[in-house]
């Protein structure tokens, strides 16, 4: 269980984060919000990189600063990763799995071998990382992380840059690490997050905006998602705020949009998906902070 | 700490991949070859002082790299975000620091291992005994570690502190300022003897390093003391390191690494103390010697000063304690009515009217005086011993002086330029004892020890003069051979008895030295195992030669006994003698030969001895010493250089005796009659002119010395004109004339 009890930072008068708090349990936490919003902070925040201005996080009741307790129960995978280039991937991944455990060498190799080949990195395992490509050195991130982690699994930004075959595998692996442990997924993809997640997080502008299920978060788009189709040369005409999709079918324009009132006589409203939910969310806090009404 | 060691041996493992990293240390290991390997033939043969040399130079250029590669160890972490993960790792941000360190050291060790291993195969490959070898890695390695071990705790703390790119010029600019700049200025400038702690090249301007025998045993007291400060600074700059890691890594208790920090300055300052005690004691000593010594302005010609002593007897038993000694001197002092005799010329100065005074080295302490077997009343001030003379026996020729005393030297003094020496020394292992210091009471003279005019202290080399005196002294409870520049034998184990006559007193020292002798060359050499081969080489050269001087003179030359030939610039006043440490002189049988990678035992050593054998005197400054422009010149070099001139002629010698006045007028004269007579088959005349003059006297008076004692060049040499010496020609060959002499061109 990872708990945040008023955890904050503050830089100098700036909040970067202002003090939550959360409680997740086992399993996978996606992490949404604009750039900005705070997320990196939360995620160092409770990777215990970060030292917080107010409040804490405990990871089984005990701080994730303490590295006594939990240096090896937290796994981390930043947006950017650097690895030495002189090292393989199996050698990076038997040194993070030595400090994890006092297992033999024959074991640790176990244990790597089946990491390798969960992020399917096994054929390239023994060639220097100078030579990985982007996606590679990620997918060593992601393995290192998960080597890691035993309790806590947090992981930022870690399908960008894959191909979609590695981001299904990605997603898969991450899944199967929640089944043991709390993972925390923050991304800009919402299709991840509403792929794999049962939770989520959202932040803007440094204030927890939202935390519970994926279904929860498309609520805030309810009875304000509208779908209807018209001809293309009334979509020209059409003022394109709230719009949130026009795909072309065969009669016409098939359009979607974020709304109070109506946005076409021959709209309909229609179920909101997660990104709507997102949207609808992020706009209410906009529309707040500009002191109008939603 | 396994985590540790598991992230150090990653470390470790990060740097052997980067491949060139590997070739930093046999490009070290070459440099001490190409240095050590092939000796220049005409320059020492001693590989250790050659590599003492190359060590100074090489640990002053690879000190940047455990600077800059804790900067760069910590940099790599910290620079870029996309690293930050790295601090995910279960390591503590101590950790961290250690493993790094760690790992740092242990590849800076490559460093010392090769370097010492292509020392090893130098020293191997030019005969060095492996005991030997093996001191000269232990000792050096010694310091290399510590530079390396300090350097590192600096660079990563630098790199922590500044982790931004500014670190890497500040890097360079702590290896400037501790590896040079500290050394060469601060310290000799501004004379702050505790900045060595903080020397990151503690070899370089070290003016105690480079004896084989007694470098180690003289510095050893403050190079431990140092160690023990540079290890506990070295974890005060990681723990810091690791208290400013936390804006990284944040730790739980934010206090807790600062404390520590905190606690480990304490105990840094703690260490400090010991070398900061030994600094203090050397200069409340140094302030007590300077009490003693003679100011500027009021050094008098010691001479005149001095009386007669017949009989010197004495025993010196060491103290269990490393420096300490305690002795009973007896010293049998001729009188007539009671007045002392002068030791020189006929008239006998008083320092303080009516009273007898006994210079004694300031340090050591009198217990208690008797004259002819009675405790009489007497005073100590400064290096002097003093009683009335009223006490003497005016009815007895012979008084005997018992003196018991006890103390321990150990003289060290910095000179300016921040150069060190030690004045004299005692250790159980090793010692010092030179006999111009008077470690033993000596009859009168004005003071053992001057103030220079830029005020740092002078011994007085002359101090020692004491003409036809018979010395017995016994030396007891060293743990090491002792020499002496007296005749000398064990009578013991532990104890060596020094006996004979001496006009210079005696001089004895102690240490690691071999005694290099032949069966055909009555000279021995004391010297340093790395000499062994070319004292060796030295003898049996010598031996041809000297067998060439005895055919050539018809006499045994056996005035000397010994030679003492080791690197002499840590023992005198520092860099204050260097007509001690720069040149070669004679005491009593011995001949000092200080050496250097250019004084040895090559031909010009070979020519001293010679000159020695021959004329008792090295021949020094004799270039100088027929200088003032007289009508009728001393021909007494060119008689000399008729020596060598002669000896090459008959030897054949490939190694020329070199002449001292080879281009006057009067040598061209001298050389065209030896020629001439030779050819008619005179030799022997010849010799028989050359030995008259030799008999009656053509050794150079000793040269001035400043009223410091220091020895100037020669400035006079006995006066034969060449009328003199075509007069003693002719008696032997009448018919020769003196030939045409050119016109000398100097005049």
């Amino acid at each position: 269980m990872l708990t945040a009890h008023m955890l904050g930072k503050q830089y100098k008068t700036e909040w970067a984060l202002r003090p939550l708090t959360l409680q997740l349990g086992t399993g996978l936490h996606g992490l949404l919000g604009p750039n900005g919003a705070g997320k990196s902070t939360l995620l160092r925040l409770f990777a215990g990189m970060l030292a917080p201005t107010t409040g804490d996080a405990l990871l089984r009741g005990s701080s994730v600063r303490d590295f006594r307790r939990n240096g090896g129960r937290i796994g981390y995978l930043p947006q950017n990763m650097r690895v030495l280039p002189q090292f393989t991937a199996r050698q990076w991944l038997l040194h993070a799995a030595s400090l994890q455990s006092k297992a033999s060498l024959k074991e640790r190799m176990l244990i790597v071998d089946d990491v390798l080949e969960q992020v399917n990195l096994r054929s390239e395992a023994d060639v220097p990382a100078r030579s990985y490509s982007f996606g590679m050195i990620k997918r060593l991130g992601v393995a290192q992380a998960l080597l890691s982690a035993s309790d806590l699994l947090i992981v930022d930004e870690p399908t960008a840059g894959l191909d979609p075959e590695e981001r299904i595998r990605l997603r898969r692996v991450l899944a199967e690490a929640a089944a043991t442990r709390v993972v925390l997924l923050s991304t800009h993809v919402l299709g991840d997050i509403g792929a794999s997640c049962r939770e989520v997080i959202v932040l803007g502008r440094g204030r927890l905006m939202y935390h519970g299920s994926t279904q929860g978060l498309a609520g805030f788009a309810e009875d304000r998602t509208w779908a209807w189709e018209t001809s293309e040369n009334e979509w020209r005409r059409m003022p394109l705020d709230g719009l949130l999709s026009a795909r072309k079918t065969d009669e016409g324009i098939l359009c979607r949009a974020l709304s109070e009132r109506s946005p076409s006589p021959f709209a309909q409203r229609v179920e909101p998906t997660m990104e709507e939910g997102y949207l609808a969310l992020m706009g209410h806090q906009d529309h707040q902070e500009a002191g109008g009404l939603f | 700490m396994h985590i540790m060691l598991r992230q150090a041996a990653m470390e470790l493992r990060s740097l052997m991949l980067l491949r060139w990293t590997l070739l930093l240390p046999a490009a070290a290991a070459v440099w001490m070859i190409l240095h050590t390997w092939r000796l220049r033939p005409e320059s020492s043969q001693d590989v250790n002082l050659y590599a003492a040399d190359t060590h100074i130079m090489l640990l002053m250029l690879t000190t940047a790299i455990p600077l800059l590669l804790g900067v760069l160890l910590i940099r790599r972490d910290l620079l870029h975000p996309s690293a930050e993960w790295l601090f995910r790792l279960p390591v503590s941000a101590g950790g961290w620091m250690a493993s790094k360190w760690l790992a740092g050291f242990a590849y800076m060790t490559l460093y010392t291992a090769a370097v010492s291993a292509a020392y090893a195969a130098s020293a191997l490959r030019h005969g060095v005994p492996l005991y030997s070898i093996w001191r000269q890695i232990g000792l050096y390695a010694l310091m290399y570690e510590q530079a390396f071990a300090l350097s590192l705790a600096l660079g990563l703390f630098l790199g922590v502190l500044l982790p931004l790119r500014f670190s890497l010029p500040a890097a360079f600019c702590a290896w400037v300022f501790g590896s040079l700049f500290l050394q060469t200025y601060i310290r000799p400038v501004y004379e702050l003897g505790w900045l060595k702690a903080f020397y990151l090249q503690p070899l370089f301007n070290n003016s105690l390093i480079g004896n084989e025998a007694w470098s180690f045993i003289l510095a050893k007291g403050e190079l431990l003391r140092i160690l023990l400060f540079g290890a506990i600074f070295a974890i005060f700059l990681l723990t810091a390191g690791a208290a400013l890691l936390g804006r990284s890594k944040p730790p739980l208790n934010r206090r807790r690494p600062w404390l520590l920090t905190l606690a480990a300055l304490l105990a840094a300052t703690a260490a400090f103390l010991p070398f900061s005690s030994l600094n203090m004691e050397r200069n409340e000593h140094r302030q007590q010697l300077e009490a003693a010594a003679a100011k500027p302005g009021e050094l008098q010609e010691p001479a005149p000063y001095r009386f007669q002593l017949d009989r010197m007897k004495l025993q010196v038993d060491s103290l269990p304690e490393q420096t300490g000694f305690e002795a009973l001197a007896t010293l049998d002092i001729p009188t007539v009515h009671g007045k002392l005799l002068p030791a020189e010329g006929n008239v006998l100065l008083y320092r303080k009217e009516n009273t007898v005074s006994l210079l004694l080295y300031p340090s050591l302490e009198v217990r208690s005086v008797e004259l002819n077997g009675v405790p009489i009343t007497w005073e100590r001030q400064g290096d002097r011993i003093q009683f009335s003379e009223d006490l003497l026996n005016h009815y007895q020729y012979t008084q005997t002086v018992e003196i018991t005393y006890n103390g321990q030297l150990d003289e060290w003094l910095s000179g300016a330029g921040g150069s060190e020496s030690y004045l004299a020394f005692t250790r159980k292992n090793a010692l010092y004892l030179p006999a111009s210091l008077g470690w033993y009471p000596l009859p009168g003279g004005d003071t053992l020890l001057a103030l220079g005019e830029d005020q740092h202290l002078l011994d007085r080399p002359a101090s020692n003069i004491t003409p036809n005196t018979e010395y017995e002294v016994v030396l007891s409870g060293f743990d090491t051979q002792l020499f002496g520049t007296i005749q000398n034998e064990e009578i013991s184990s532990a104890s060596t008895r020094f006996q004979g006559v001496s006009d210079s007193g005696l001089t004895v020292v102690g240490g690691r030295f071999q005694r290099i002798k032949l069966p055909s060359e009555p000279i021995e050499i004391v010297t340093t195992p790395g000499n062994a081969d070319e004292a060796n080489e030295f003898l049996k050269r010598f031996a041809e030669r000297r067998r060439g001087l005895e055919t050539l003179t018809g006499t045994p030359l056996n005035s000397v006994r010994q030679i003492f030939f080791f690197p002499m610039h840590l023992i005198g006043t520092p860099m204050a003698t260097p007509s001690i440490t720069r040149s070669w002189y004679a005491e009593n049988d011995t001949l000092f030969i200080p050496q250097t990678e250019h004084r040895n035992l090559d031909s010009y050593a070979e020519d001293a001895l010679s000159t020695l054998l021959l004329f008792g005197d090295t021949g020094r400054g004799a270039e100088n010493a027929r200088k003032e422009a007289v009508a009728k010149p001393s021909v007494a070099l060119e008689i000399r250089s008729a020596y060598a001139y002669l000896y090459n002629k008959e030897s054949g010698d490939k190694d020329p005796y070199r002449l001292q006045a080879d281009e006057t007028p009067e040598w061209k004269a001298i050389q065209t009659l030896i020629d001439a007579a030779y050819a008619r088959g005179h030799a022997g005349l010849i010799h028989e002119v050359l030995a008259g003059f030799r008999k009656s006297g053509l050794t150079l008076p000793e040269p001035p010395r400043n009223a410091a004692g220091e020895w100037l060049a020669a400035d006079a040499v006995p006066y034969i004109t060449i009328d003199d010496f075509m007069r003693e020609w002719r008696k032997l060959m009448p018919d020769d004339k003196l030939p045409a002499m050119p016109q000398d061109e100097g005049g």
